[in-house]
């Protein structure tokens, strides 16, 4: 452990007793990537013929009702557990971590725990009607929703545990707890906008629409804490790749804060518009597009500042870094180019989802598993995970993309396609390849960060 | 230095876009009514039997041909109803309305999106300079086939 930076946080987690937490978040992510894997592969069986027979489950039913408990799993689950790693880091770099602030996360991770199998089994019990909405889509089941409001809780906890803590300005010198406060606040306003639109609501309301209208301004918030995580991301892989953080000092901060008045200005819009209105979906939409674009841009740019003046190759960190860059910059770009209803929304937001996941995979195996487990020998097998998963996204997003120009309806599968013509059906093989090889780097990486974080460590 | 100002540059920059953003100003498009879904119902079913023209082998609706003016197109989970056929170079004002969930109006002819709240209609001004087929999409999610719930509008030469 010869950098700095992880000196730094090996020695504050010690400190400050939230190893373990941060650890139990660390791997409450892992987990929920592969019961993601898991759902997945029970959604690919379901459309198996044969195999489909032999699974307990039938129908159409148990297939929407694995695709929401995959989409929350893969969505939800695993970037709040991120955060979570994320918000232990930075309440162990402030200087008075307290014991008290050690059992409030405890608590919290109890209630992720409990939220992971409460979401995880309603599916396999075939309950609830599935609502495949946008950002968490939800099934209407009480354990479902018990589970959800556990993991939002627990969220919200170690949020305001870390922004208690840093009421004073000159503690949050370190860049991890710069973003954590400020993944925190999303994390809480976002909250917020869940009670504002629940309050708001009609009763009676379709439970398709209320999911819709209860997480739409939220879910667009929650996307802020996200990527607040990715400048995060890259600012550290950065500095470990090529020994230089992607963006100074000033700039860093100055990246930060360009996301606040965006995220502080969500709740006023349900003030300004009714809750079942245009104008307040669309209010939430130019958050995206006013209030992202700007600081992912400024670190994107950073990290392609290093990468052009590197003096050294960079490892496993410095490809990770990369792909999740361009991944993500193709995903933003793709996203000025959005039909209404076509598969190029998916094509967008999987490739900046996928973006993310590149910057937290170069995270788990360049900080997270050194620090909190052991790290990978082999620097081939990660390699290989991030080569399969990226290229994969790539052309994944590019079918994707290319179907929606050619019109096919999303979401909707076999025959209601239309692939009447050949472009279309090259468009779809490349998807379909880029799909496959996205999951086997996927499939990699998990067993390869479960296999760092649970195996005996060797290192005292 | 110069990464400071940069950096001053970005966190005045994010306040400009906040202030500029049309989340602060935009005010609902158009013209829109409260009337009963039931009422709403006869009024298109009124237009669809004094002006069909044939059937949607794409759809299975019933395609209608109304003249300039009124036209009516009704929402329901997961389908619009009729396909209408309007002609190139007519004005018409459509009126939308949802009979059972809220939907979402999006017509790719000019790019005009509501939200269909039941009990509302919504009137978008239509006139087609070229003809064509056009795409209506529901475009607020509402159940399992909302992705599904597309119908064409076809707007054919004059006679
Ligand atoms: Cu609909």
């Amino acid at each position: 452990m010869a950098d700095p930076l992880l000196e730094r946080l090996h020695e504050a987690l010690a400190r400050s007793g939230l190893k373990r937490e941060a650890r139990a978040w660390a791997l409450l992510a892992a987990w929920a990537l592969a019961v993601a894997g898991l759902f997945a592969l029970l959604l690919a069986l379901a459309r198996t013929p044969v195999v489909q027979d032999l699974l307990p489950w039938r129908g159409d039913g148990f297939f929407r009702k694995a695709l929401v408990t995959h989409v929350d799993f893969s969505f939800v689950v695993w970037f709040l557990a991120l955060l979570g790693v994320l918000l232990a880091f930075a309440a162990a770099l402030l200087p008075k971590a307290g014991p008290a602030g050690a059992i409030l996360g405890r608590i919290a991770v109890g209630l992720g725990i409990l939220a992971f199998f409460l979401m995880a089994l309603p599916a396999l019990l075939d309950r609830g009607l599935p609502a495949l909405n946008n950002y968490v889509p939800v099934l209407e089941d009480p354990i479902f929703m018990a589970g959800l409001v556990a993991l939002f809780l627990a969220l919200g906890l170690v949020s305001a545990r870390l922004l208690a803590g840093m009421v004073r300005p000159e503690r949050a010198r370190d860049e991890l707890a710069l973003a954590g406060a400020a993944a925190a606040l999303a994390i809480l306003v976002s909250l917020l906008c869940f009670l504002i639109a629940l309050g708001q609501l009609p009763k009676g309301l379709d439970p398709a629409n209320w999911a819709e209208h209860l997480f739409w301004g939220g879910g667009h918030v929650l996307q802020f804490a996200y990527t607040i995580l990715l400048v995060a991301i890259w600012q550290v892989l950065s500095r470990l790749a090529f020994d230089q953080p992607a963006l100074s000092p000033a700039l860093y901060r100055a990246a930060l804060f360009a996301f606040l008045p965006f995220i502080l200005a969500a709740p006023f819009f349900y003030a300004r518009h009714p809750i079942l209105s245009l104008e307040l979906k669309n209010a939430f939409a130019d958050l995206f597009l006013y209030g992202l674009v700007l600081p992912s841009l400024v670190a994107g740019l950073g990290v392609l500042t290093c990468w052009r003046q590197r003096t050294q190759p960079g490892g496993a960190a410095g490809l990770a870094l990369i792909l999740s860059v361009l991944l993500y910059g193709l995903g933003g770009l793709a996203g000025y180019t959005l039909g209404p209803n076509d598969t190029r929304i998916p094509a967008h937001y999987h490739a900046v989802i996928g973006g993310v996941n590149l910057a937290a995979m170069g995270f788990y195996y360049a900080v997270l598993l050194p620090l909190l487990g052991r790290p990978i020998l082999g620097r081939k097998k990660m390699a290989v995970s991030l080569g399969l998963y990226g290229l994969g996204q790539f052309l994944w997003t590019a079918g994707m993309f290319l179907a929606g120009l050619l019109g096919v309806a999303r979401k909707t599968a076999g025959a209601a396609q239309g692939l009447d013509s050949a472009p279309k059906t090259i468009a779809m093989t490349v998807m379909g390849v880029g799909g496959v090889m996205a999951v086997a780097g996927g499939v990699l990486f998990v067993a390869l960060i479960l296999y760092g974080l649970l195996a005996k460590r060797s290192r005292p | 230095m110069r990464q400071r100002l940069i950096a001053t540059l970005i966190a005045v920059l994010s306040m400009v876009l906040l202030a500029v953003m049309p989340a602060w100003w935009r005010q609902p498009k158009g013209l829109s009514y409260a009337l009963d879904p039931d009422q709403f119902a006869a009024r298109t079913e009124a237009m669809a039997k004094a002006h069909a023209s044939g059937r949607s082998t794409e759809t299975g609706q019933p395609i209608v041909r109304p003249p300039e003016g009124d036209v009516y197109l009704m929402a329901r989970r997961w389908s619009w109803y009729p396909v209408l056929e309007l002609e190139a170079g007519r004005r018409y004002r459509l009126h939308v309305a949802s009979q059972d969930v809220v939907h979402g109006f999006h017509l790719s002819l000019n790019d005009a999106e509501r939200l269909l709240v039941p009990g509302r209609v919504e009137v978008v001004t239509v006139r087609a300079e070229k003809p064509g087929r056009f795409a209506i999409v529901c475009s607020d999610y509402c159940g399992l086939e909302h992705n599904g719930m597309q119908a064409p509008l076809l707007v054919t030469d004059k006679p």
